[in-house]
């Protein structure tokens, strides 16, 4: 009985430890990155046990056409289409699946308006893949993003 | 004769189940916060809202939909006028998707108390509301960076319709 009870406070004890760790880990893809194309900066963070990535930097903040910053013009909803591009969570909802990658996640692209479908694979710890898809992963696009340094002043 | 009270019972009774009844839910005084030093450009402030359902005495299994019909932002005294662009504010929960649910952008100027724009998608925030809890996101969108420790008021008021 006492040997079954022990038993059982060490399995407990190491699925705890394997649930923190696994947290840990996901906590990596935790930063600053930018995108392949170099037009943007995404602030990855965690909120709840969920990650989210925001605009917080655009080479180009104003519209061209308005001269003033450039807002979500194109999203579906009409409502919407004036909330500013810098600060706009493109990267929503992504769970940490172990293994260097996250994924149940969705990406926005705002020069079409439209949400995809993502995974993000971390090759390694200032190089992600991010690939965002319709339906089936086959049928989708790679873009690798590299992590910035972020300065100490 | 029967007949006819059986039909009308059956009837009577088909309407009384699709009913729907409408509950209008105040959420007053939510405290949105997040630690300094804020830098320039969006900064993220949060809110742990619990059991709104429970304390509202409406079952979770019976919620059909969830409407934010008004959402009011109140900006901390300390703050300059113009140093916040603009604001949006989000719902999530660990078992839901992120919803972005109203924004103003520009902030009227000398105001405290900000009126935001609503969102006229607001599918899946019945999912959100069935979490026993859920955050409240607001992003102010800042001009400069900010040493002093801010945080804002929220009132918001949702419709939620149950069967």
């Amino acid at each position: 009985m006492k040997f079954t009870s022990k038993l059982f406070s060490l399995l407990a004890l190491v699925m705890l430890c394997f649930a923190f760790t696994s947290n840990d880990e996901g906590d990596r893809l935790i930063g600053v990155w930018q995108p392949s194309n170099g037009k943007a900066k995404v602030k990855i963070e965690k909120i709840g046990t969920k990650y989210y990535g925001k605009i917080v930097w655009l080479k180009e903040p104003n519209d061209p056409t308005t001269q003033k910053p450039k807002v979500d013009k194109n999203n579906p909803d009409e409502a919407m289409r004036n909330v500013p591009l810098k600060g706009y969570r493109m990267l929503k909802d992504f769970v940490y699946a172990g293994k260097d990658q996250w994924n149940e996640g969705t990406i926005y692209d705002p020069e079409n308006g439209s949400t995809y479908s993502c995974e993000i694979n971390m090759k390694d710890k200032n190089t992600l893949e991010i690939r965002g898809y319709i339906g089936v992963k086959a049928l989708g696009r790679t873009d690798v993003w590299k992590r910035l340094e972020i300065k100490a002043n | 004769m029967k007949k006819t009270y059986l039909i009308l019972l059956i009837v009577f009774g088909l309407f009384s189940c699709g009913k729907q009844t409408e509950n209008v839910i105040e959420l007053k005084n939510i405290t949105l916060e997040a630690e300094g030093p804020y830098f320039e450009g969006p900064n993220t402030f949060q809110s742990a809202v619990k059991d709104v359902l429970k304390n509202n005495n409406i079952n979770p299994e019976k919620v059909e939909n969830v409407l934010l019909t008004s959402a009011t932002i109140f900006l901390p005294d300390s703050i300059e006028d113009g140093v916040i662009q603009d604001l949006s504010l989000q719902m999530v929960s660990n078992n839901s998707d992120m919803k972005k649910v109203a924004f103003i952008n520009p902030l009227p100027s000398n105001q405290k108390e900000i009126a935001l724009t609503l969102a006229t998608e607001q599918d899946g925030l019945n999912k959100i509301f069935k979490s026993d809890d859920f955050i409240m996101l607001l992003d102010a969108n800042l001009k400069k960076d900010m040493e002093t420790s801010l945080n804002f008021k929220a009132n918001l008021t949702f419709k939620i319709l149950t069967k």
